[in-house]
């Protein structure tokens, strides 16, 4: 491994990325002059880091052992003795000691995800930031976004925001002229505001902060006005050419295309304008452009009549033309520009709300670094934050926004210039997180900056990296077979070729070599014959369900197949359809905590206890004890009795809580809500499912609201409202290694492999993964604003932003077809594909590629052996499946396990029983004063012992001072004071420990020459016998210990009494 | 099993002959406590007890200095701030402040100079560190420079002002002993000190180690094992080593071999998440009490302590005792929450109502509904009272002078001007709460707690003249609160110890299980939580993470000398940040232990869980279907007394389990509070002013000027329209106002339109907002019934010769109401708005003998598009032909409803599900997990 100190490794799927890093990293590590403690390794997930920290591990164990090596060690052993110049000796000496320093200075082995290390980054700086130092990190934004656009809404009407509820209005207007629901306009703002959380939108922000509310206020009716003015001018033309035409003896039906030609194109804009029916179709266009207005065949002279008028009917197309760009623009602009408008006071709104939690969004690391950090010298950062670098690593790079790696690229520059290097591993085409800020064309313009024209310091940065630069290529793919690994090959290599586009560059590496000396492998290509939706869905799930039939046959588990769909709703309905038809499933949906029945019947209860009068809930529990907990299929007579039980809302529910009894469960609700959450779902799964072993459902359910009640409080309705929020998202964790069919979408999928793969692609079209664009308008009244957000919509190509359009919806392709790529990377022996043939693709008239069905159909016909008629294509054979050899660790299951009552007790303190502070009990009174008491050596200690005393709040300045007067007086006495001067032997609360196996303590004893004195205090009344006896007692006890001469005194401190005893 | 501590008690016992002349000190008070026991259990003859103290107490003990009250510390610290020139809120310093002192007494633990330490860094020493280029200081560098030099200045005036208190920094009362030891021990009568337990001292410690040791005066008992001192790497043995080279003779006694040559038996356990932890915790103690090990021989160490209440949960009924030996922080009672919640409503009050007066309902209902304040209400039932109130008038802010129900916690609803104010209601609160029957001691202690604290404050604001603003008072009483800790009750000596790891320090257990042992727990993570930059913190030799993490690894290996059967629990779950896998000393076990000591065994296991799909709602089981039996049947035919609606004959079209649940179990929604305009609120209004608009015109042919008349009312119609249904004041901000304003726009609009329309014919009203009904029979299975149709119209008309029925829509529109196919009009869902306009006109057509009429929709959002009506085959008009075959239709669809065979069933059509209100029975609520 020869490398540049800037070297980029651009990869492929299954090409050994992991095993680059480890040997990149333990090349650094392993060569003598630089420790481990200087090299950062960054990943992207949250299980990337650990794996390369266990691989690392496991490879220096492996070297440091005397055992032989396996197959990746060994060359693991070979590649890294090269890089270095080392014997196998010396190199598995080294790798003893790196061992051991690794495992012994673990903190600075630095292999982390990016949050972690940028989190470290603010942490440091919180404070020069002006954050709350113990700030939390927050993952979601929406909840608090959602607050901020509240609150924002909230000032509409008040007195001081005229402007802003003026805004608001004519928002909400704008929306009845758009014919849109008008009441979802918070929501629109919400979705606009989304695009704060969004790092490309920085830069445009930037420039409307300027912009006062007014002023777009005054655009927005301008536009409006300007609108309504070329929507009544389009009418008149296309009435215009309407009249022409019926003057002329014409209807729509004589033209080309009947309605949807040309003429129905003036007739539908007489009566609606709108950007749908501006945007002329192609029979429209083949009337102006190609001349084609009627048909051929016409035979009855109206052609004649049409090619009279034509000259008149394009003049009235053209004019109308003269106005669709602005229309189309103008209405795109109006529809978030309210929205836009009010951006920076969300924002305002959103780090005051973050303030007052002290909240830091994780998408604010990025953001904070930049706004400061990024411009410092790295010697600074280094020292503040007390970690130094010289060998960075990054994977996944393709990822990285361009913030992120704004951000880190100050230090890998410092780096460079001091010997050190840096490593970057991506694949562009695995690039599918852009819609969370990745930056591709970071990616593949390495070594380049984009952006970098902007500064001066990015132009030195650009020079210095390209001075270091190097490319390595990682040619094998030691994942797939080889049939599967040549079908991709010329699968993409075609695909990238379709289009003129950045695809081209980031595809060009896409041929692999399969691992050597394997063989093997089996792609399977089926259209399903066309129907409509409904039972095209139908079909493939029958499909499926049969080909896993058939895999089962061969040889292959549950758990080797994985069916990848395009999204979760379709992935949902697969894996019901399979369960129904018994074959065990794991799919994002079935992994939800909220899908189980049982925690189902806990949430009910949770329900009940924060709204009793919820007839439904009622009825939901009913119905879940009956079907869940006692598993029955309830009657109809059920079903009229629980009817009624909910009918009665007189009495408390007392019907349905009888129900609930009747049936072997009591719902005590006081003894419930007096509980903290977490003791509360105890309580109820202890109650209501009592027979239940462990279902991963409700220990993650418990898990959940543990972690709930840690992070925000135990409230219930609370918890209720934050579970509706988060159920979608919360999962139990499966074990990896449950049989079951993995259900993913492509997403879930990345970065996994399995032994196949098969993938739905009947639905799979190629959709926008962005839903707005940012741009600048040039043209007249647009002007007056810096930047717009635009809805991404085809109608743009017609106006001045066809440029951007285009750039976005060329991403937008490179998104699908990584998103394809990542999907049919994922297989190792075998692939299968479900198709569709589209009727396009049928006629084999694609011009654009609009589905993964028409990909596949194209490519077949260009490329490969296609034949009219045939459905399935076959590459490779159907041979058994390969087991590797599995070094998984033993498991054991947890069958069940006990919830059980131990609510444990609390011990008092000072106070066994809280009383008013002014109106201190006696007995506490006595507590605090013998605490005090027992501080006190000398009659020196008493002030300043009361003093502290009264500053943590045990009393008040009062009563501290009437304390310490009257101790001084007390003590001070000729009786006593001798045992409170400084130099005699004291102790206090001594311990005297009796053969009898008892402890005595004593409040003050004075061990002086020739006598031993012990004293009591007392703050209570004089009792004579009592206290007399308990401290002879005392003194019995001393004399044991071999005092001869021993002094008793009881000090009353309320009545100020000094009582010797004999 | 020997404990370090009985044989320390042994070694004691027979070396000394009076342990009252002892002073033994522990790192920790929980050793404190075991000691005495084990002296205790060791002792024949009466004795007096050695004084045993904790460093820190000893430090205390032994200098009569007292340790500052943190909370007064930080006050004291931000006075300080002040007079330097800091402008930080109290709210902004706190965090920080908290940090500084936690560096002050660093400073002084590891007795470090304090003026270098803040002077070496000043601006020249800055440029020369920072900048390698010789450039100047950025203002961002010179910003913490500036900060930095206040800091000297401030260590300075708070020790004096501490001083002045009689109080000190613990820090600072470590160092004064540590130098002036011999002044101080001269007041008190010990012969000897013996340190116990101790590894990794502070610079003072060693300071004063050194010195007693010398003038022998003091005795050191290490507990160390030759494992982790043998191998200059492992970071356990760190400082003793680094002792044993400087200044300690090299044979001290508890030197041992255990974990060389000991026979160990180690599960190494893997469970994915928090729960799943302790529950297998929980199995391991079931398992061991079993095979019959003793309660008392049993410990979990719990290194996240949030782990607590999971483990007492996951507990065998078998277990009678546990002895809990960390506190439960307030942070995680009820109380905690009570007070948080009573602080949001004032702060949601401010946010919302700036007048502070009334306070919104959330707010309200969620405090009736917390236990403490239910105790508040001698009359229970007032709570209900309010509660329905509250939903019944829709009264989103709420005036507690409105509502007397409420007067139990008026005392809770005044504006808080000041911190004052929120300080006495809260003392008015303890005072209310503490003298109730129903309080147990453990929520006593809970209020004792909080009343301190609370006093404290109030005593301390008043001292420093502080006023911390409600938000400050709050941030102030939050971290109070969380850093209090109630402490469980329990036998020492009964039971299975649950304890944090620092609690562990000196105590042995012969069968030890730790949770939580992962990194970033199992060392805590390494954070820099200091405001002293790394690099100077180690040039002056104060503490790092590096000594940290020794320390933790220390307490982590000297547990396992001693115990025989280990259980290592790890979370397989990563953090958020990706941060935290399996502690290192797991790695590190892994690793090297066997290769040394062959007699431990190490197992390493995952634990999985059954999954189990049957218990998922997706399961056939959770079919709901229901049979027609008797009562339902006889339900039904009331129900067809009373009348079918177009929205139920849609219902059981589109979901027929749906028209069960509304019209035969009688089922509704839950009531709440409207807080916005909801849509139908809004369709409602809507409604309601055109039906008042054009009542005094009906049977009348309308005017233009008649219905300028309207347009001029319309804003007074629509705003009593909508406080009919929204209490009064909630129209006047937000969402609301706006909703108000596009209702006024859109009437008007609609008006302008028909201004337009009367002058193209002659518009007459003949009916508004009223109901027709019609008779019709239907047979199934020899069943025959007769069913009322009713349909409210919400407007007929005559239009130039025809009559007209119009239906208002604010919802969403639909391009076209077209009928081509009756078939499809049986099932489709997406016809409902079809079969609504024939339903109207089938009724209207029975009552008038129409035989052509129009029916059809006005959507509000398309009012520039005008009426919509129906085409039925392209026809405009609805003629008898169409009505016929809608007759048909009817009776079809309601066989099904008549037929005692046909039960009700679920739809297919799950899109439905996600707006039902029955959604949650059918557990159809949700089918979209996120990516
Ligand atoms: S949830 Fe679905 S199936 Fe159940 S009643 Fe509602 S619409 Fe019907």
């Amino acid at each position: 491994m020869t490398t540049g100190a800037f070297t980029v490794y651009r990869s492929s799927a299954g090409s050994g990325k992991t095993y680059t890093l480890v040997r990149h990293y333990l090349k650094h590590a392993l060569s003598s002059e630089q420790p481990f403690h200087t090299i950062l390794a960054i990943t992207f997930t949250n299980k990337a880091a650990s794996e390369m920290k266990q691989r690392i591990i496991d490879a220096l164990q492996a070297f440091a052992g005397h055992m032989k090596l396996d197959a990746a060690n060994e060359s693991l052993c070979r590649d890294l003795c090269g890089d270095l110049q080392l014997s196998e000796a010396e190199l598995r000496h080294r790798s003893a000691h790196l061992l051991k320093m690794i495992l012994h200075r673990y903190s600075d082995f630095h292999v982390r995800t990016i949050d972690s290390f940028l989190h470290k980054i603010v942490r440091t700086f919180a404070r020069d930031l002006g954050l709350n130092v113990n700030f939390q990190i927050e993952l979601e934004s929406d909840p608090m976004l959602a607050e901020a656009v509240d609150r924002l809404i909230y000032r509409a009407g008040q007195p001081e925001s005229s402007t802003l509820t003026a805004l608001l209005v004519d928002f909400v207007l704008s929306k009845t002229e758009d014919e849109k629901s008008w009441n979802t306009f918070d929501r629109d703002i919400f979705k606009v505001a989304q695009t704060l959380m969004d790092e490309d939108s920085f830069h445009y922000l930037e420039k409307l902060r300027d912009i006062s509310l007014d002023a777009f206020v005054a655009t927005g009716r301008d536009l409006r006005r300007l609108k309504n003015q070329s929507e009544k001018t389009i009418t008149e033309w296309a009435h215009k050419a309407c009249v022409l035409i019926a003057e002329s003896g014409l209807t729509v039906d004589h033209f080309q295309q009947k309605s949807k030609g040309i003429a129905g194109f003036f007739e539908k804009l007489t009566s609606d304008v709108s950007v749908k029916n501006l945007q002329p179709n192609s029979y429209v266009l083949d009337a102006i452009y190609e001349d084609r207005w009627y048909s051929a065949n016409s035979k009855d002279g109206r052609g004649r009549v049409i090619d009279r008028i034509k000259p008149e009917l394009i003049a009235c197309y053209e004019q109308i033309r003269k106005h669709v760009s602005f229309y189309i623009l103008a209405e795109a602009v109006l529809q978030n520009l309210y929205a836009t408008a009010v951006l920076h006071e969300i924002n305002d709104i959103l780090e005051a709300l973050k303030k007052e939690t002290a909240a830091v969004l994780i998408s604010d690391f990025n953001k904070h670094i930049a706004s400061v950090v990024r411009d410092e010298p790295a010697p600074f950062i280094y020292e503040r934050v007390g970690e130094k670098f010289l060998h960075y690593m990054i994977d996944e790079f393709q990822d990285t926004s361009a913030m992120q790696w704004l951000n880190i690229l100050p230090l890998v520059e410092n780096a460079l210039a001091n010997g050190g290097t840096a490593l970057l591993v991506g694949d562009g085409k695995q690039a599918i997180y852009r819609w969370r800020g990745g930056d591709l064309e970071q990616f593949s313009r390495l070594p380049e900056i984009p952006g970098s024209e902007m500064s001066d310091r990015l132009v030195e940065t650009e020079a210095a990296l390209k001075q270091h630069y190097q490319e390595e290529p990682l040619k094998y793919n030691y994942r797939s077979l080889p049939e599967i690994v040549s079908f991709n090959n010329r699968f993409f290599e075609w695909l990238a070729h379709f289009k003129e586009t950045e695809l081209q560059k980031i595809y060009h590496d896409i041929r692999q070599l399969p691992k050597n000396g394997s063989s093997g492998g089996y792609i399977h290509i089926e259209f399903l014959p066309r129907a409509d939706e409904t039972t095209i869905e139908d079909r493939i799930n029958e499909k499926l369900l049969e080909t896993i039939r058939m895999l089962e046959k061969d040889g292959y588990a549950w758990k080797d197949m994985a069916i990848l769909t395009r999204n979760n709703e379709r992935g949902s309905a697969i894996a019901r359809f399979l369960m129904s038809r018994d074959i065990h499933v794991v799919s994002a949906e079935s992994l939800l905590i909220d899908q189980s029945a049982e925690v189902r019947i806990i949430l009910a209860v949770m329900r009940y206890l924060n709204d009793a009068l919820d007839d439904v809930n009622c009825m939901a529990l009913m119905n879940g004890i009956l079907t869940g907990a006692l598993g029955r299929t309830p009657t109809s007579e059920d079903r009229r009795i629980m009817a009624e039980a909910i009918q009665d809302k007189k009495h408390d529910r007392r019907q349905f809580l009888s129900w609930l009894e009747e049936r072997g469960f009591v719902l005590d609700e006081s003894r419930l809500l007096s509980q903290p959450l977490y003791e509360m779902a105890e309580d109820i799964v202890r109650t209501f499912l009592p027979s239940l072993t462990a279902s991963p459902f409700v220990i993650y359910f418990l898990d959940s609201v543990l972690n709930y009640s840690i992070k925000y409080d135990n409230t219930l309705m609370n918890f209720l409202k934050w579970w509706d929020i988060q159920k979608n998202k919360l999962s139990i964790v499966s074990p990896d290694e449950t049989d079951a069919v993995r259900v993913s979408t492509v997403h879930k999928a990345k970065g996994l492999e399995f032994p196949v793969v098969i993938i739905d692609e009947t639905g799979w079209q190629f959709k926008k993964t962005r839903d707005y664009i940012w741009t600048e308008l040039r043209s007249k009244p647009f002007r007056t604003l810096p930047a717009v957000l635009l809805k991404s919509h085809s109608s743009l190509e017609e106006t001045e932003c066809k440029k951007t359009y285009e750039e976005e919806s060329d991403k937008n392709f490179i998104d699908q077809a990584n998103l394809l790529y990542v999907a049919m990377t994922r297989a190792k022996e075998r692939l299968y594909l479900f198709s569709v043939l589209t009727k396009k693709a049928a006629e084999n008239k694609i011009t654009e590629l609009k589905s993964v069905n028409d990909v596949i159909a194209s490519f077949l016909r260009q490329s490969m052996n296609w034949e009219e008629g045939k459905m399935t294509y076959a590459f490779g054979d159907t041979a058994q499946p390969l087991r590797n050899k599995m070094d998984e660790r033993p498991s054991v299951a947890l069958e069940n396990y006990a919830t059980s009552p131990q609510r444990p007790k609390l011990r008092t303190k000072r106070h066994s029983c809280f009383q008013p502070y002014d109106d201190l009990s006696r007995r506490e009174w006595g507590k605090l004063v013998h605490a005090a008491l027992a501080q006190i050596r000398t009659l020196d200690d008493i002030v300043p012992v009361l003093s502290a005393e009264e500053s943590e709040g045990w009393l008040d300045s009062k009563q501290s001072r009437d304390l310490s007067e009257k101790l001084l007086r007390l003590l001070g006495h000729k009786m006593v004071k001798p045992y409170f001067e400084p130099g005699v032997r004291v102790r206090t609360e001594a311990e005297v420990f009796l053969d009898s196996k008892e402890l005595l303590r004593m409040d003050r004893v004075v061990i002086l020459d020739h006598e031993i004195v012990v004293i009591d205090y007392k703050t209570g009344e004089e009792e004579g016998e009592e206290h007399t006896a308990q401290i002879q007692r005392y003194g019995r006890a001393l004399e044991k210990l071999g005092y001869p001469v021993i002094k008793k005194i009881l000090v009353y401190i309320e009545d100020e009494k000094i009582v010797p005893v004999a | 099993m020997k404990t370090f501590l009985d044989e320390l008690a042994d070694d004691l016992i027979t070396r000394h002959e009076n342990l009252g002349d002892l002073c033994v000190v522990f790192q920790n008070r929980r050793a404190c406590l075991f000691f005495k026991l084990a002296l205790q259990r060791t002792l024949a003859q009466s004795s007096w007890m050695p004084d045993v103290y904790a460093i820190e107490d000893f430090n205390q003990a032994v200098s009569g200095i007292h340790e500052a009250d943190p909370m007064l510390a930080l006050f004291e610290l931000y006075a300080c701030y002040g007079d330097a020139g800091g402008n930080d809120s109290f709210e902004l310093f706190a965090p920080w402040g908290e940090m500084l002192l936690k560096d002050f007494n660093d400073i002084d633990h590891d007795l470090a100079d304090a003026p270098s330490l803040f002077g070496s860094l000043d601006k020249a020493k800055a440029m020369e560190r920072w900048n390698p280029g010789g450039e100047d200081v950025t203002p961002f560098q010179d910003q913490f420079i500036n900060f930095w030099s206040l800091l000297a200045a401030m260590y300075e005036s708070l020790q004096r002002k501490l001083q002045d208190k009689h109080q000190s920094l613990a820090g600072r009362i470590a160092r004064e002993v540590a130098e002036n030891i011999d002044e101080y021990l001269a007041r008190h009568s010990w012969k000897k000190i013996i340190f116990a337990g101790f590894n990794a001292l502070t610079a003072a410690e060693e300071k004063l180690f050194k010195k007693l040791v010398k003038d022998k005066r003091a005795e050191i008992f290490w507990d160390t094992d030759e494992y982790y001192l043998n191998h200059e790497l492992q970071e356990a043995g760190h400082s003793i080593r680094r002792y044993a080279k400087a200044w300690i003779p090299s044979d001290w006694k508890f030197r041992s071999e255990r974990l060389i040559k000991d026979s160990k038996n180690v599960d190494i356990i893997g469970a994915a998440k928090k729960a799943v932890q302790a529950k297998v915790a929980g199995n391991i103690i079931r398992e061991w009490l079993e095979e019959g090990k003793s309660p008392i021989s049993i410990a979990v160490v719990l290194a996240d302590e949030s782990l607590l209440l999971p483990l007492l949960y996951s507990m065998p009924e078998s277990v009678k005792s546990v002895n809990i030996s960390m506190g439960l922080s307030l942070r995680s009672t009820p109380l905690y929450d009570l007070i948080m919640n009573i602080f949001q409503m004032h702060a949601s009050s401010e946010e919302r109502n700036r007048s502070g007066q009334s306070y919104y309902y959330l707010d309200i209902l969620r405090l009736l509904a917390h236990p403490f304040i239910q105790n508040l209400f001698k009359d229970r039932s007032l709570i209900r009272a309010c509660k329905s109130k509250i939903l019944k008038e829709n009264i989103v802010f709420l005036d507690p002078d409105n509502l007397e129900e409420l007067e139990p916690i008026r005392f809770l609803l005044f504006q808080w001007k000041n911190t004052d104010h929120s300080i006495s209601t809260f003392k008015e609160l303890v005072q209310k709460l503490s003298v109730g029957a129903d309080m147990s001691v453990f929520e006593l202690e809970m209020l004792t707690e909080f009343g301190n604290i609370v006093n404290r404050l109030k005593m301390l604001t008043s001292a420093y003249k502080l006023d911390l603003g409600v938000k400050g008072f709050q941030n102030l009483l939050t971290g109070a609160l969380s850093a209090t800790r109630l402490s469980f009750s329990g036998e020492p000596l009964e039971g299975i110890q649950i304890m944090g790891v620092l609690e562990t320090r000196s105590l042995d257990f012969e069968n030890l299980i730790v949770v939580s042992a992962n990194e970033n727990i199992l060392p805590s993570a390494k954070v820099n939580h200091s405001l002293i930059p790394f690099d100077i913190r180690k040039g002056f030799g104060l503490s790092t993470y590096l000594d940290k993490d020794a320390i933790y690894a220390y307490n982590f290996y000297r547990l396992l000398q001693r115990a025989v059967s280990i259980r290592l629990i790890y979370d397989t779950e990563p953090n958020e940040l990706g941060e935290g896998e399996q502690s290192r000393f797991i790695t590190q076990l892994l690793h090297e232990w066997p290769a040394i000591n062959p007699n431990v065994r190490l197992n390493q296991r995952l634990v999985t869980l059954p999954a189990e799909s049957a218990s998922s709602p997706a399961h056939p089981r959770y079919v709901i279907n229901v049979n027609k039996d008797e009562a339902i049947l006889a339900t039904l035919d009331r129900y067809f007394e009373k009348g079918v609606s177009p929205s139920a004959l849609n219902k059981f079209i589109t979901c027929s389990l749906q028209f069960y649940f509304r019209y035969v179990a009688n089922l509704f929604p839950p009531d709440e509070v409207e807080e916005t305009i909801e849509p139908d609120i809004f369709g409602n209004a809507v409604h309601a002013v055109l039906a008042e608009l054009y009542e005094p015109y009906r049977g009348q042919t309308l005017s233009a000027g008649a219905i300028d008349t309207m347009i001029e009312k319309v804003e007074k119609c629509v705003l009593k329209a909508f406080t009919h249904q929204l209490h009064e004041g909630s129209l006047d901000f937000g969402k609301n106002r706006l909703l108000v304003d596009v209702g006024v726009n859109i009437i008007k609009d609609f008006l302008h339109n028909e201004k337009e329309r009367v002058q193209t014919a002659p518009v007459s009203v003949l009916e508004l907002e009223k109901t027709f009904s019609r008779l019709i029979t239907v047979s199934a299975n020899g069943r025959e019934k007769n069913i009322h149709l009713n349909g409210k119209l919400d407007r007929v008309e005559k239009f130039g010769d025809l009559i007209r029925i119009v239906d208002y829509k604010t919802g969403q529109p639909k391009d076209n109401l077209n009928v081509d196919d009756f078939k499809k009009l049986e099932t489709v869902q997406d016809q409902s708005m079809e079969r609504q306009v024939l339903f109207y006109a089938y009724v209207l057509a029975g009552e008038m003998q129409l035989a052509a009429m129009e029916s059809g929709v006005y959507f509000f959002r398309e009012i520039r598009k005008g009426f919509r009506p129906l085409i039925v085959s392209k026809n405009t008009r609805v003629e008898l032909g169409a009505l016929m075959e809608f007759e048909n239709l009817l009776k079809s669809v309601l066989g099904k409803l008549v037929d005692p065979e046909t039960p009700f069933e679920q739809t297919a059509d799950r899109a439905l599900c996600q707006r039902c209100d029955y959604a949650r029975i059918c557990m159809r609520d949700q089918v979209s997990p996120e990516i």
